[in-house]
């Protein structure tokens, strides 16, 4: 019984993270600059818990947390430049 | 070798050593066809003004040997070497998936020819340069269907590659033999360790880019021909993968140059364990580097300068293996032999084209260096100097192992001599031409560049000469050539002690067991209850062929073919791949290899091997669905600068509708969990209806979401709309593809559930299956709120 | 050849730079590495060392400090030549703040260069410019100093511009402007000074067209320029 009680517990922080994502997006004002980065936040958490119960199985997660850990960092330069790019200032004027 | 009929045996074989065979002999005959294109582009350029070549033809020539050459030679010449002697090198008696090994290897040929057929599409192949720029590669600015049918030769090639990938990456890890630690493998098989994980995280930003063009090209998005996106996203993109692919050419033959340097000389490897975490520095850091390519592209100064130092930063690593290459020479007995001969002068011409590199790393020398000569010497220096001619080293090294016969040594040091004669003929003169632009059809003679081109041409004759008798000399050698010794060079890694050529489970004598003291062979105990007589798995019974690999990549070349030339073929094709699915998930197991792991795990001991092998697939998806993302991210933030205000929250999309199918697909993930429990337990009818559950759900997150798409075309909401509808439908079409991939293949799980004997069995594919369909959900938790909510 | 322009004097004094460190690290990277190969070739009758490999068996050796020296050592290298690498970008990146400054807009197209000057007039395929002159400063007006600014952009495809013979260079990219910028020291026209033919080109492929698409430049002393300015001839 344990890990059904497991699964329909982290399924209902899933929908939990669901509503408050469609709450902060109907009723932004109230959360300002923050809305963007909160909802960025719970969909994240939602990854992780998806990746840490749903996908884990019986096998243990070091190594695979590892492979996962180098997947985003080289991911995230991607990021940060594509971002920079676009956002910081460069020469000349846009038509 | 098992007698059989030759045409059995190559068109079905599954045996790594075979497959290894077959990418050696492919990978030559497109070298061949690569290196005449070169050849007929050096003719044009020898003297100015010529009239050779048209300039379309020479537009095609100059980007299909440069495509052919990187994704159609090198790396599958790396991978023949691979397939032949890595397992044998860490001690195993196969890949871990051998019918997977042999399908990546007909994918690789299918769309080989699917690439040499663009030529003949009509209109002509891809004339954009391998780089692919956009928005020239666009409709619009090149509209031959012989474009749009490379993009998809080159899908397909990516498809065998991430198959390769994961196979090799499961077998290093996992089957090495008792006391083959990792620190204890040789050079090669460390460099192909690299290469691998490098292709795993750099190929998925190709395909991804490639995705977003077929969709220009096909469907009418707009990513490359707006202009709040366009030219630069392409850049980007191209250049993530493009960058860490470079590595993934060297790598493979500079690694044989260490083994072949430490062989030869007699003497131990200087500084192995400096040399390994050096490998792992320089292939993280070429994740960080891929702007050095755009630094006349106008963007942020300081963005680039940080580029400049990363670049000038990752000649370190590569600098340290170089020297302890040289000191790995000191106090030795160096013998001259053809393959010892090439790894010296591998090495020498690295050094060459590492040098001129750290001057491409300069964010201001480039203003002279951009788009000239200078670049296109630097990188032949590195990837033809540093990875081609270390692997024609392997050539000459291994060729006595996998014939069994001696090839000519005088004709090897003819072959060396006039190798490098021309290639520095070649090559060398390039540097001196850093004021004439690349790729340019012709010249005038005013321009002065005439006398350089000349020696040039003649270079890549020379050049282009000296592999004939590389070729004369093997292929006559394979015959006739004086028998060979098992070891004639002294070689330490695993296949020197194993018969030339090896026997079809490699090892006579017995599972491999490697101690500080050398290599020992323990029997294997047979099931009933005696010792194997002598070999090592010949267990009666088992076969090293199937049918299926070569009938998959026949319909999936065909399919894709047919994509573009004509629904026939098109139906054809996906005849053909869904009848070979069918097929090979009827093959039954039993009387087939199954490798198992029984020596060396470290660190995935505890993961089976097709569960790691599905993790390892599940990291190439992360850096495929990251760099989508990417593109996302970029987009958005791009759009306000160029006046195109994304649509807000709920302007376009019904958050409520996108809402509801979120808690779709996510209920279909608890029923999937579900059916891993119910399983374990030896529940039958939990297991099957939550199989069918998440079938269910799973379709009706596909139905919704072509409602969805139905009332947003008819909204006006269209592929070609803009940025923000283009990558709403890519971003959704890309995992709703996953979503119906997801559900074939449960289709297969619960077929096989219905008919197990016990949960237990059909456990192992659920358990596979739920990792992919995680990832299935995990994906969407972020696609929703992007696309939805922010 | 004198340098044309003092752009292209410094991207040579760096370059030079640049194959002074380049030689004296290759040549020493070869002395060594051929040094090797000669001493330690096998001579009849000298027996191998007793840790040679065997099947199985591969020694331990080397001094892990090997890496910490290099490291250090090259570091070293590489911050001199990053910072004048650097400064030398400063310069190019940042056209001075001159009044006097002549700008022209540039844009590439499929095959060929448009040259648009302030007072809307219009070339192709060749580009005309005032040259250095330091008496125009400031306070002097209605003279150009010779700074020449310019706002290059691309038509259709990616296109990307230079003049080899000034060391400068940019990408000309559809939906972008960039900037580049330069001074010219020596007046000529390409029938008097032939590096000045062809002296603008494209540099990245850009269709059939690509090797095609250059123009001329012509340097001009304030008289003729202004000539040329006033009445586009």
């Amino acid at each position: 019984m344990i890990d059904e009680a497991k699964y329909a517990a982290v399924y209902s922080i899933l929908m939990l993270g669901l509503i408050v994502e469609l709450l902060i997006a109907v009723d932004r004002s109230a959360f300002g600059a923050f809305a963007g980065a909160a909802i960025l936040a719970i969909a994240a958490l939602q990854a992780v818990f998806i990746f840490l119960v749903y996908m884990h199985g019986r096998f243990g997660p070091r190594p695979v947390t590892v492979f996962a850990a180098i997947s985003l960092l080289t991911v995230l330069p991607l990021f940060i430049a594509l971002l920079y790019s676009v956002v910081m200032p460069h020469h000349g004027s846009l038509p | 070798m098992v007698d059989w009929h030759p045409l059995k045996r190559w068109l079905f074989t599954t045996n790594h050593k075979d497959v290894g065979i077959l990418y050696l002999f492919t990978s030559l005959y497109f070298f061949v066809a690569a290196g005449l294109l070169a050849l007929t582009f050096r003719t044009q350029l020898a003297v100015p003004s010529n009239t050779f070549l048209q300039p379309d033809e020479y537009n095609q020539a100059v980007t299909t040997h440069g495509l052919l050459m990187l994704l159609w030679v090198l790396t599958p010449l790396g991978a023949a070497f691979a397939n032949y002697f890595v397992p044998i090198q860490i001690g195993a008696r196969d890949m871990a998936f051998p019918r997977l090994n042999a399908l990546s290897y007909w994918v690789y040929l299918a769309s080989g020819l699917l690439a040499l057929s663009s030529f003949f599409a009509g209109g002509g192949t891809a004339d954009w340069g391998w780089t692919t720029y956009a928005p020239l590669n666009s409709t619009e600015f090149s509209p031959a269907v012989g474009g749009s049918m490379m993009g998809l030769a080159l899908m397909l090639l990516m498809a065998s590659s991430i198959v390769s990938t994961v196979n090799f990456l499961v077998t290093i890890f996992r089957l090495r033999a008792p006391g083959m630690s990792l620190m204890r493998l040789p050079m090669f098989t460390w460099a192909w360790i690299f290469t691998n994980l490098l292709m795993l995280w750099a190929f998925p930003s190709f395909v991804s880019a490639l995705s977003l063009l077929v969709a220009d090209r096909a469907f009418g998005t707009v990513f490359f021909t707006s202009t709040q996106g366009g030219p630069l996203l392409w850049d980007h993109m191209f250049w993530f993968f493009g960058h860490p692919e470079v590595y993934v050419l060297l790598l493979p033959g500079f690694g044989i140059v260490g083994d072949l340097l430490s062989t030869f000389s007699r003497r131990p490897l200087y500084a192995k364990k400096i040399i390994i975490p050096c490998l792992a520095i320089a292939s993280i850091l070429s994740f960080t580097v891929w702007a050095h390519h755009m630094f006349m592209t106008g963007i942020s100064q300081s963005l680039l300068e940080a580029f400049n130092i990363t670049t000038e930063l990752i000649s370190i690593p590569f600098a340290i293996i170089v020297v302890a290459y040289i000191l790995t020479l000191s106090g030795g007995r160096i013998r001259f032999a053809t393959p010892m001969l090439f790894a010296t002068g591998s090495l020498g011409l690295f050094i060459i084209g590492g040098v001129t590199g750290v001057f491409n790393s300069s964010v201001a020398l480039d203003t002279g260096f951009r788009g000239t000569f200078w670049v296109v010497g630097h990188f032949h220096y590195t990837i033809v100097g540093g990875g081609l001619t270390g692997l024609f080293a392997g050539l000459y090294y291994w060729f006595p192992k996998i014939t069994g016969r001696m090839y000519s040594e005088r004709l090897g040091k003819v072959h060396f001599v006039i190798y490098m004669i021309g290639f520095n003929l070649l090559y060398f003169p390039m540097h001196l031409l850093y004021d004439m632009p690349r790729r340019i059809f012709t010249y005038d003679a005013i321009s002065g560049w005439g006398p350089i081109n000349l020696i040039i041409t003649i270079g890549a004759f020379t050049f282009g000469f000296s592999q004939l008798i590389m070729f004369a000399n093997l292929l006559w050698s394979a015959r006739r050539g004086p028998e060979a010794s098992q070891d004639p060079w002294g070689g330490y890694s695993l296949e020197w002690g194993v018969p030339s050529p090896p026997p079809e489970f490699n090892f006579p004598e017995g599972v491999p067991v490697v101690s500080a003291t050398g290599v020992t062979y323990r029997p294997v105990a047979m099931a009933d209850g005696g010792h194997a007589n002598g070999s090592y798995g010949a267990e009666s019974g088992e076969e090293h062929w199937s049918r299926w690999p070569i009938v998959v990549a026949a319909g999936a070349g065909i399919a894709l073919w047919g994509l573009l030339m004509g629904l026939p073929a098109l139906l054809l094709g996906t005849g053909i791949l869904t009848a070979a699915f069918v097929g090979w998930g009827h093959e039954s197991l039993r009387g087939r290899q199954v490798i198992e792991a029984i020596g060396e795990k470290w660190p995935f001991d505890r993961l089976e091997n097709v569960s790691l092998g599905m993790w390892i697939f599940i990291f190439g998806e992360i850096a495929f669905f990251g760099t989508l993302f990417g593109a996302y991210v970029f987009l958005r933030m791009n759009s306000p600068l160029t006046g195109f205000v994304w649509p807000r929250p709920g302007e376009v999309h019904n958050i409520f509708w996108g809402g509801f199918n979120t808690i779709i697909l996510l209920t279909s993930g608890l029923t999937m969990v579900f059916a891993l429990t119910f399983a374990r337990r030896g529940s039958y009818r939990g297991l099957q209806g939550s199989l069918v559950a998440t079938f269910a759900l799973g379709a009706f997150f596909m139905v919704n979401k072509a409602f969805e798409w139905h009332e947003l075309f008819a909204s006006g909401f269209t592929f070609s709309t803009s940025t923000a509808s283009s990558i709403y439908y890519v971003l959704t079409g890309v995992h709703g593809a996953h979503v119906i991939a997801g559900l074939v293949a449960l289709t297969y799980v619960m077929v096989k559930a219905f008919k197990a004997s016990s949960t237990t069995q059909a456990s192992g594919a659920v358990e596979i299956f739920g990792i992919y369909w995680g990832m299935v959900d995990a994906v969407w938790v972020f696609l929703f709120p992007l696309l939805y909510l922010l | 050849m004198p340098a044309l322009a003092p752009s292209a004097e410094q991207w040579q004094s760096l370059f030079t730079l640049y194959i002074i460190a380049a030689v004296i690290v290759a040549g020493a990277v070869f002395g060594i590495f051929f040094y090797f190969l000669v001493r330690y070739r096998r001579k009849p009758g000298v027996p191998e060392p007793k840790d040679a490999p065997r099947v199985g068996v591969m020694a331990d050796r080397g001094n892990p400090a090997l890496a910490a020296i290099l490291t250090a050592l090259l570091v070293a290298l590489f911050f001199g030549l990053t910072l004048n690498t650097f400064a030398l970008n400063a310069f190019l990146q940042n056209p001075p703040n001159d009044p006097n400054a002549l700008y022209v807009d540039v844009i590439g197209f499929q095959w060929g260069w448009r040259f648009v000057y302030p007072n809307g007039h219009e070339i192709i395929g060749t580009l005309k410019v005032p040259v250095a002159n330091s008496t125009c400063t400031a306070s002097v007006r209605g003279c150009w100093s010779g700074t020449v600014i310019l706002n290059i952009t691309s038509a259709d495809v990616f296109h990307s511009f230079g003049i080899a013979i000034f060391k400068i260079k940019r990408d000309a990219i559809p939906g972008r402007v960039n900037q580049a910028w330069f001074v010219a020291d020596k007046v000529g026209i390409p029938d008097t000074l032939p590096e000045y033919l062809e002296a603008i080109r494209c540099y990245e492929l850009c269709g059939t067209g690509h090797a095609l698409m250059f123009a001329d430049l012509w340097v001009l002393n304030q008289d003729n320029f202004r000539s040329f300015y006033t009445t586009g001839a």
